[in-house]
């Protein structure tokens, strides 16, 4: 399960690399105006496509198989976090700003709280794909790992192995996508029950 | 200046370029406002109600005239206000009396120094036995309890109230009319309250300004002289008809 734990771990990079882009798009329309096109294209080119040429450019080393990975999840935790960043009650606002506040208060005190939870609606959707882009990354670039073992089994037609290895890839998925579920329940007491999508 | 020019309404225009050009919105808004008076705006949606007390707490601009507090012309954000506005806007992350606290933490004072006077102002509310909830877990009328209390903690001179009460069941909003009331009356604050009620701006005023439709302009300023203190019992005095009468038929007209 070392696989696992490196993924986790890296997830975590990915989350704060996320947010910090998030909170660049929600504060600057210029920025948001440079980095969101990019941001776009990340998403619609089919990465599963791009592959092959990113191994070509890179080797088939660690760096391009987490290229891949942080292609196809690191989108929803950018996008929905600075959806969180600029749903924020307008009353509220005016409000605070009525009290003489600063960019910066409104930002810590109401923005980025605010954005809490969509930042983790993003990273639940963002760690179901990341095994999916793991096993993308897998089929071409590994010699090891779950998807090269899909993939090779599929070569050999043993279907059984194949089933036996997505059941497990499946199982990974639903882990990490309750685990997530789980820190955000603890992190975020407040948040209402509805909002969090059972599973 | 003389006692009744505590808040000074003077010429106000308010003009949004929209897509489809000047919209005004309010039109040569003059009137003045005691220390200590209540005094409710009412008038048919879309009249600049609620931009009008935007305009107040210094977070909108204004197209032309101005407005004096004490005599000094407001430009910008009015710390000695306290707003509410018909959603109760709870940040959901922060605890009943924490809540209560965000204004004294965003004008940069220490929570610990207030908390005291938070928990007094809950008390106030009949809400004491929540300070450690979510705001989800409260029903929207102690939302709004929390939400009056969040005014109040900097102990501001003039509170501006959007229809605080607009989203509330019939007998919720009765019971917060009266405890508005008597918070009124202890605190001694000048009180300006939007409202779509023709009853509520009887019952809880001084005075009631009608506003015609966009763009607003005053229309009608109706003194109120019922005996305070007035309960539930008042609305059923004659008295009390005849101005909901005088003034719903001023309404019918604009």
């Amino acid at each position: 399960m070392g696989d696992l734990a490196r993924g986790v771990d890296r997830f975590r990079y990915r989350v704060v690399r996320g947010v910090f882009l998030a909170v660049i798009i929600s504060h600057s329309r210029t920025l948001s105006r440079t980095l969101y096109p990019v941001l776009v294209i990340t998403q619609v080119v089919p990465t599963i496509a791009i592959v092959p040429v990113l191994t070509i450019w890179l080797g088939p080393t660690d760096t391009s198989r987490l290229l891949v990975v942080f292609l196809i999840a690191f989108f929803p935790i950018v996008v929905n976090t600075t959806a969180g960043m600029l749903r924020v009650d307008e009353e509220l606002i005016d409000l605070i700003r009525g009290l003489n506040a600063s960019r910066w208060k409104i930002f810590t005190k109401i923005r980025l709280p605010n954005a809490l939870p969509y930042m983790f609606t993003g990273m639940r959707i963002s760690i179901a794909l990341s095994v999916i882009g793991a096993v993308v990354a897998e089929f071409v670039i590994a010699d090891r790992g779950l998807g090269y073992l899909v993939f090779s089994a599929t070569s050999n037609l043993d279907t059984v192995l194949v089933f036996a290895a997505v059941t497990l890839l499946a199982v990974m998925g639903i882990v990490l996508f309750r685990l997530v579920l789980l820190v955000q329940k603890l992190a975020l007491p407040w948040a209402a029950e509805s909002e969090e999508g059972e599973v | 200046m003389s006692a009744s020019q505590h808040l000074v309404f003077d010429a106000l225009d308010k003009i949004y370029e929209t897509s489809e050009g000047a919209l005004s919105a309010l039109a040569s808004v003059s009137f003045d406002v005691a220390r200590g008076e209540f005094v409710s705006i009412i008038g048919p949606s879309g009249c600049g109600k609620s931009t009008l007390l935007k305009i107040t707490l210094g977070v909108v601009p204004l197209s032309g005239g101005e407005i004096r507090i004490d005599g000094r012309v407001v430009e910008g954000p009015q710390v000695d206000i306290g707003m509410v506005f018909q959603t109760p806007a709870l940040p959901p992350w922060r605890r009943v009396l924490d809540n209560v606290l965000l204004p004294i933490e965003v004008l940069d004072k220490k929570p610990a120094d207030y908390k005291d006077k938070a928990r007094e102002l809950l008390a106030l509310v009949g809400i004491s036995e929540f300070e450690g909830s979510w705001p989800r877990e409260l029903s929207g009328g102690m939302q709004q309890r929390v939400a009056i209390c969040r005014a109040l903690i900097h102990d501001p001179g003039l509170m501006l109230m959007d229809e605080p009460f607009g989203a509330l069941d019939a007998m919720t909003r009765e019971n917060m009319q009266a405890e508005l009331m008597r918070i009124w009356e202890e605190a001694h604050k000048t009180i300006l309250f939007v409202t779509h009620s023709i009853d509520e701006a009887v019952l809880l005023s001084d005075r009631v300004i009608v506003l015609s439709p966009r763009p607003g302009r005053i229309v009608e300023e109706v003194t109120i002289e019922l005996a305070r203190p007035r309960t539930a019992a008042t609305r059923s005095r004659s008295d009390f008809q005849d101005y909901a009468l005088h003034l719903r038929q001023i309404a019918e007209q604009v």
